[in-house]
Order: structure tokens, then C-alpha cells, then sequence
């Protein structure tokens, strides 16, 4: 596979960021009905069909360069975004040999990893990286490890510790988060973290979550889709900004909702780490612009369905409320009755 | 901004001798004096704890009872301190736990934002959460931490709040950090600015 980089596009200011029609080809599309409720749907991650975002363990497609200079971008804002408590620092090891092994793997032509015995050599040629370390010693790296690889890679990272029977967030990379606070998060346990979610606790999903990330084997990881709508392609909504982007929800018409609004996925994996025994959790994010999605006769009407009957206390929590009913109008005349096909995937 | 059932939020319950500790370390604020002393007796009555083991500290304010720093200064504990403000205690508290040992127990009585000032300073010695039990009395005044400014502003006990740093008006979301020992403060009209509910009292 070869992927073509649309390296100058951005996520901010001018919002340059478009899909391409393979990508919305491959859009990992998160509803597998036509109505949604939470479940706690992991499910094993293992590899998907060629060319979709779950062929290989970590996805690398045409937004790789422009996502990690936005993160530099906000990054340079606001350090924080950055942070790992002290006894997380094999767990840090461990996820920078996890994402240099899965890259240099499945993309030889854009990354390679050499070793010596400790002696690691990392080549990252989309972004012009070529770094000698000693795997082990934090000294030999420009920034901690977690810091220094999840900058060269897509979506967030939190890497929780297991003890006391239960998974603390205690390291991460949070640039791109739908309205959560690595800062103000960082320590929590896992139903803590999870807090603010409605719904969701009352439906057991953490419990459920909890007890079976807690035996979460090595070498075994899972999956999940998780899903918002955001206003412009902005990876950024974080509650320190809100304060800027919060207005983007007010400012949706019936002739801006088509390119303004899009659809927000999260591929979430979870990887059990083998020498810290904590878990890194990546959270990606994939976007798609209503006019984009509509391409897909399929996902427009299930979508439409979708937002049309949402539980009015999801449509609150995920910041709908002032734009959800402009969305839903703008879909309706793709939505001809006629049944969907079983399955998320396009027809 | 939905605000609903807290999950981030400690649960405290009445506070009990635990008889498995070897070193007591009792903490409380304003009205917890009342919790203390009850606790005193309490570990006096189990037998396993001597008045050498027990250690206790306490800051006054107006919410007490009038003579609730005569009764505590009077304890049955080795050693109590007593003071005008949260800061000194919170100073000496550090400075307690910098050489307490193996088997020590703490027992937190006050109102929440007291707590959490307390707890956070235990979590730094990586006291574990069974060796801590905390019982809320007082004031129910919320911490609250500004998450575009990162300023804290003490004694909430509205809705909505002016932040004590940036200014903004800050809505009090139902979300509590442990480490920041406060609840998150989101700007509440950043949707619609101008766009604010009326200030009222809900957390008193």
C-alpha cells in the first residue's frame, strides 16, 4: 500500500482538512444498527479486511502528517497535554517499543527499527526522524519516551497502572479529546475517569469494562468504537479551550450544516503491556463531514435514523443539543425508508 | 453543559476505629471535632490502641462549636495540635506524615473541600485508600479548579462562580479530582456568551 500524505491540511483557523473518497471509503462508520445505545462492544483486535483502519494494529493513513503537526501546535500551547506520573516510566518504555514495533512492521516504506542488543535506531521518513537510543535509558532520548513516540503517531494515548484491582490513568498524549482533561483527570481510577458518562454506569458498562480490561491478556489486545459529532474537522475540543470552540455549537445553519458538521469516531485499543503489566489505551480519531458521508447512500440513511432517535441525555452529554435537529433535517431527504444493509460497512 | 449523578466523587461514611492500625492520626475541621472525639473514645473503648498511638490535629472556624478547641485540647491523645487556619494545619500535617510508619491509620472529619486538601497531601505518601476513612460534616462548599486557567476558587457554594484567576464565569461541573482536591470549572457561556443562568445557592 502506498499512502499519499496531505501533509498542509489543518484542523484549526482555515480547517483545510478533507477526506479523500478512499478514505471515506474506509471510514470506520460506528453503528452497526439503526438505532444506537451504549454496550460495552470490544471485541477482539485482530486484523480487518485490507485497506481498512483495522488492517494493521496501529492505522497510518493520509491525515498522518497534518494530525501530528496540529499536536505539535497544541502541544506548544499548552504542555500539559503531555504528562506521566514518575512510576510510569516502564510503562512509557513498553508503549514506545509497542508503537515502534507495529509501525515499522506493517509500513517497512515509512518507518524502520534496527536493534543492536539495547541500541535501537528509529527511522520515521513522513516526518523526517531518524534517532539512535538505548532502549531502557530515558537520557538517550530528546523527550521521555511516551512524549517523544506519540508525537510521531495519530490519536491519544493514556497509559493507565493496575493495582488495588483497579486501572489508573497515570500517564498520557491528550491533543485531540472530545471534552476530556488529561490535567485535571491524570490519577483517577477507572470509573473516576469515567465520571461525567451518563447512562452508561447505570447500565453496568464500566463494571463490565473494568473486570475484563483487568485480565486483558498480552499479546491479545481489543477494540472499540466510541463516537461524538464536533463542529469543523477540530481535533482540539478540549474543556481548556472550550472557551474557543465552544461557539462553533451555536453557529450551525441549514446552509453551513453540510460541511461544518461532522461525524467523530474513536478507535479505541487497548494493549496489556508486557513489563509494567499496565495497559495502554489509544484513543484515535476519525472524522467525516455530513456533505462526505452522504456520499454513502447507506450511512446517510442510518445516520439520519441514528440522530433522529438518540436518548435526549446522549445528545446533551455529546454537546448536540443547540445543532442536532439542523443535522437531522439536512439528512432527511437521503433517508428514503428503504431497510439498511445488515453490518456498518458501505453497500 | 448536563450535569447528573457525581461518579468522580469520593463516598465517605461515619468514621470507625479501625482496630488493624498501630498509629492514629486524626484529622478534622470546624464541626469534625464532634466525629474526633467520638473516634477517641471509640479506640480507647476497643483496647487495642494506647493513648500513644493516637495523634490529632484540628482547625477551628465559626461553623464549631464554642468550645470545641477547649474539649479537643483536652483529648485523649498523645500529642494534639490546634490551629486558626487550613494552611497551618495542612503545613504540619505534611510534616506528621513525613515521619509516620508502617500501620498508620488516617481519619479525616470536616466538610469536602477540606477533605480533599487532606487526602490529596495522603495520596502524595501514597497512603492506600483502606488506610484512610473520612466522614464529610459541614459545610458542603465545593473547590472548584478552573480548567482554562487552572486557578482554584475556595467556597463555592453556587452554581455558577466568577473564577478567582481568569475571571470567567465558571459552571460547576459534577466532575472531582482527587489530585486537584476540587471539582471541574468550565466556563458556562461559551456557547452563547452573555448566556447565563441566574446564581443560586445549591451547595450549602
Amino acid at each position: 500500500m502506498s499512502v499519499v500524505f496531505k501533509a498542509n491540511e489543518t484542523f484549526r483557523d482555515d480547517f483545510t482538512f478533507r477526506n479523500s473518497p478512499k478514505a471515506i471509503r474506509r471510514f470506520p462508520l460506528p453503528f452497526v444498527d439503526d438505532e444506537y445505545m451504549y454496550s460495552v462492544n470490544i471485541e477482539p483486535h485482530t486484523p480487518g479486511p485490507k485497506g481498512s483502519v483495522t488492517e494493521f494494529a496501529i492505522d497510518v493513513d493520509e491525515h498522518y502528517i497534518a494530525e501530528c503537526k496540529d499536536r505539535e501546535i497544541v502541544l506548544l500551547e499548552d504542555p500539559l497535554r503531555y504528562q506521566a506520573l514518575p512510576h510510569m516510566m516502564s510503562a512509557q518504555w513498553d508503549v514506545l517499543e509497542l508503537i515502534m514495533e507495529s509501525m515499522s512492521r506493517d509500513y517497512p516504506e515509512l518507518f524502520s527499527l534496527t536493534k543492536t542488543g539495547n541500541r535501537w535506531a528509529w527511522t520515521n521518513r513522513p516526518l523526517g526522524i531518524h534517532t539512535e537510543f538505548t532502549f531502557g535509558d530515558a537520557a538517550t532520548l530528546p523527550r521521555e519516551p511516551l512524549d517523544y513516540i506519540t508525537r510521531q503517531v495519530q490519536g491519544d494515548w493514556v497509559v493507565m497502572d493496575q493495582r488495588e484491582g483497579d486501572l489508573f490513568a497515570e500517564a498520557g498524549m491528550v491533543t485531540t479529546p472530545a471534552d476530556w482533561s488529561l490535567d485535571f483527570d491524570i490519577g483517577m481510577t477507572f470509573k473516576e475517569w469515567h465520571g461525567p458518562v451518563p447512562l452508561a454506569h447505570e447500565l453496568s458498562v464500566f463494571t463490565r469494562a473494568l473486570k475484563f480490561l483487568l485480565n486483558l491478556r498480552l499479546n491479545e489486545p481489543v477494540r472499540r468504537l466510541n463516537w461524538t459529532m464536533t463542529i469543523h474537522p477540530r481535533l482540539d475540543t478540549s474543556p481548556e479551550f472550550y472557551y474557543r470552540w465552544g461557539k462553533d455549537r451555536a453557529s450551525v445553519t441549514p446552509e453551513s450544516v453540510a460541511d461544518d458538521a461532522h461525524l467523530r469516531v474513536e478507535l479505541q485499543g487497548l494493549w496489556r503491556l508486557p513489563r509494567s503489566n499496565g495497559i495502554v489505551f489509544s484513543i484515535r480519531c476519525y472524522l467525516i463531514s455530513m456533505r462526505e458521508l452522504a456520499s454513502v447512500p447507506k450511512w446517510a440513511r442510518r445516520v439520519h435514523r441514528v440522530l433522529k432517535n438518540l436518548d435526549p441525555a446522549l445528545v446533551d452529554y455529546k454537546g448536540l443539543t443547540r445543532y442536532r435537529d439542523t443535522v437531522v433535517d439536512w439528512l432527511a431527504p437521503f433517508d428514503d425508508g428503504a431497510p439498511t444493509s445488515p453490518g456498518a460497512g458501505p453497500d | 453543559m448536563l450535569i447528573t449523578g457525581i461518579k468522580s466523587k469520593p463516598v465517605y461514611a461515619p468514621l470507625a476505629a479501625d482496630v488493624g492500625g498501630r498509629y492514629h492520626v486524626l484529622v478534622g475541621h470546624g464541626v469534625g471535632a464532634e466525629q474526633l472525639l467520638r473516634l477517641v473514645d471509640e479506640l480507647r473503648a476497643s483496647g487495642g490502641s494506647s493513648r500513644a498511638s493516637r495523634r490529632m490535629l484540628y482547625a477551628t472556624d465559626l461553623s464549631a462549636a464554642p468550645n470545641a478547641m477547649a474539649t479537643v485540647r483536652e483529648a485523649d491523645v498523645a500529642h494534639v495540635r490546634v490551629f486558626e487556619n487550613i494552611p497551618a494545619l495542612l503545613e504540619d500535617f505534611r510534616t506528621l506524615l513525613e515521619t509516620s510508619r508502617m500501620g498508620t491509620r488516617l481519619y479525616v472529619a470536616g466538610p469536602e473541600a477540606f477533605m480533599g486538601l487532606v487526602m490529596r497531601i495522603a495520596n502524595e505518601f501514597n497512603l492506600n485508600r483502606d488506610e484512610i476513612r473520612a466522614e464529610e460534616c459541614g459545610s458542603r462548599a465545593r473547590r472548584v479548579h478552573c480548567i482554562h486557567c487552572r486557578a482554584a476558587t475556595e467556597s463555592v457554594t453556587t452554581n455558577i462562580v466568577e473564577c478567582s484567576g481568569c475571571r470567567r464565569w465558571l459552571v460547576v461541573r459534577d466532575h472531582y479530582s482527587r489530585r486537584l482536591a476540587a471539582y471541574m470549572g468550565v466556563m458556562v457561556d461559551a456557547e452563547m456568551p452573555g448566556e447565563r443562568p441566574a446564581v443560586k445557592d445549591v451547595f450549602v
